[in-house]
């Protein structure tokens, strides 16, 4: 019987894509809904290292996924605190604008609809000033990452054992019926 | 990790001029720390409700800390919690004037969630309870979804009562598709992991 696939490839996809999600200012606030952007990516990185296995190796087991929501965890950490800073640092003000300027234009719409108050609209906009002027400075760095590799590898570990219950077990494969000589 | 420690551990303690109780200290750190079992997943269990109910503890704490004039810690915990929810002041509950480290929907899930774990350790108790299917948690973050995207058109109030709903029951669900699974990943990597050998003279020797 063959081995089980490496796990490194789904995790670094999935971990890719929790710091992208993660670390872009504007997408970020996915997470803002309970973590939607990790929990999706641990998702995503075990859907990933399912379709790896073959009828030849054995099956995928709850371990699988319980490491592989880590290792996606840790991956997207790192990943969306580079993301974040290498963002910051080439664009600076001018990603501070741009991505204010979107969210401000969105949210005025969602004001005018009636579906978010003003000052909950201001409560955002400073936390979006926050947070730009946190990636600026190596303190704030750190500690952004200290807390992501706190929380990421949680929720998506969380996700992925969600997505093990959802993919994971696999159907014993029916048995070829016999031609008879 | 565990020959490393007992290696390292003694040459630390000797040049720290405790040669004599070296062994003892030794002996004690590895019988203690790192020959500790989880016996059971009980025990493992326990852990992860202990952290739960922490996490819960953090949210409210932050409010009495800044209540309590300790500005720093608070704003400890509101940094911490605050890269995981919006802490939106007008979607949260507050405690003494000061809010909640989360917003309703999201402490509605981590305090169904940490109820649902010790409801669901107290069933476990009586019989060996199976996963709830997933479904399950796709239909509960659905309704979650569903409540958030109508709020956000305009066509329906999302209030406080369909936040705590919304987000309970999500919470509530969780453990009884993701603890059995997550325990029963846990006994497989136990499984996994390599035993102490038996020497032929009967002496055990560490992997």
């Amino acid at each position: 019987m063959l081995e089980k696939p490496k796990k490194f490839r789904a995790a670094l996809i999935g971990g890719l894509a929790i710091g992208a999600i993660s670390g872009i200012p504007g997408l970020s606030l996915i997470n803002c809904c309970c973590c939607a952007g990790i929990l999706l990516g641990g998702i995503l990185a075990l859907y990933l290292y399912r379709q790896e296995f073959t009828d030849e190796m054995p099956p995928l087991e709850s371990s699988d996924a319980l490491i592989i929501g880590i290792m996606a965890g840790i991956v997207g950490a790192v990943a969306a605190t580079l993301i974040g800073t290498f963002l910051t640092l080439l664009f600076g003000s001018v990603e501070e604008q741009l991505v204010g300027g979107f969210l401000d234009r969105l949210l005025q719409k969602l004001e005018q609809r009636g579906g978010i108050p003003p000052e909950a609209f201001d409560e955002l906009r400073d936390q979006l000033k926050r947070s730009f002027a946190e990636a600026r400075t190596l303190g704030g760095i750190l500690r952004g990452l200290v807390f992501a590799l706190i929380l990421y590898p949680i929720f998506s570990m969380l996700g992925a054992l969600i997505g093990f219950g959802i993919w994971g077990r696999k159907k014993p494969a029916p048995i070829q019926p016999t031609q008879p000589q | 990790m565990r020959r490393v420690l007992r290696k390292f551990v003694p040459i630390y303690l000797k040049r720290h001029g405790k040669a004599r109780r070296c062994r003892l200290i030794q002996n004690a750190f590895v019988a203690i720390i790192l020959e500790t079992p989880m016996t059971s997943s009980r025990s493992l269990l326990a852990l992860v409700a202990l952290l739960a109910v922490l996490w819960c503890a953090g949210i409210v704490a932050a409010p009495l800390l800044k209540n309590a004039g300790a500005v720093a810690a608070a704003d400890g915990l509101y940094d911490f919690y605050g890269r995981i929810c919006h802490q939106l002041d007008s979607h949260s509950w507050h405690l003494g004037g000061d809010k909640f480290a989360v917003c309703v929907r999201c402490s509605s899930i981590y305090f169904s969630f940490a109820v649902s774990l010790l409801a669901w350790m107290v069933a476990a108790r009586r019989e060996r309870l199976l996963p709830l299917r997933p479904a399950l948690v796709i239909a509960a973050a659905g309704l979650m979804v569903i409540d958030v995207a109508l709020h956000l058109c305009g066509l329906h109030a999302s209030s406080t009562v369909t936040r705590m709903l919304t987000g309970g029951l999500l919470g509530g669900i969780l453990p009884w598709v993701v603890v059995p699974l997550f325990l029963e990943a846990v006994g497989q990597m136990r499984r996994r992991r390599p035993r102490p050998t038996e020497r032929p003279s009967g002496e055990m020797q560490h992997a």
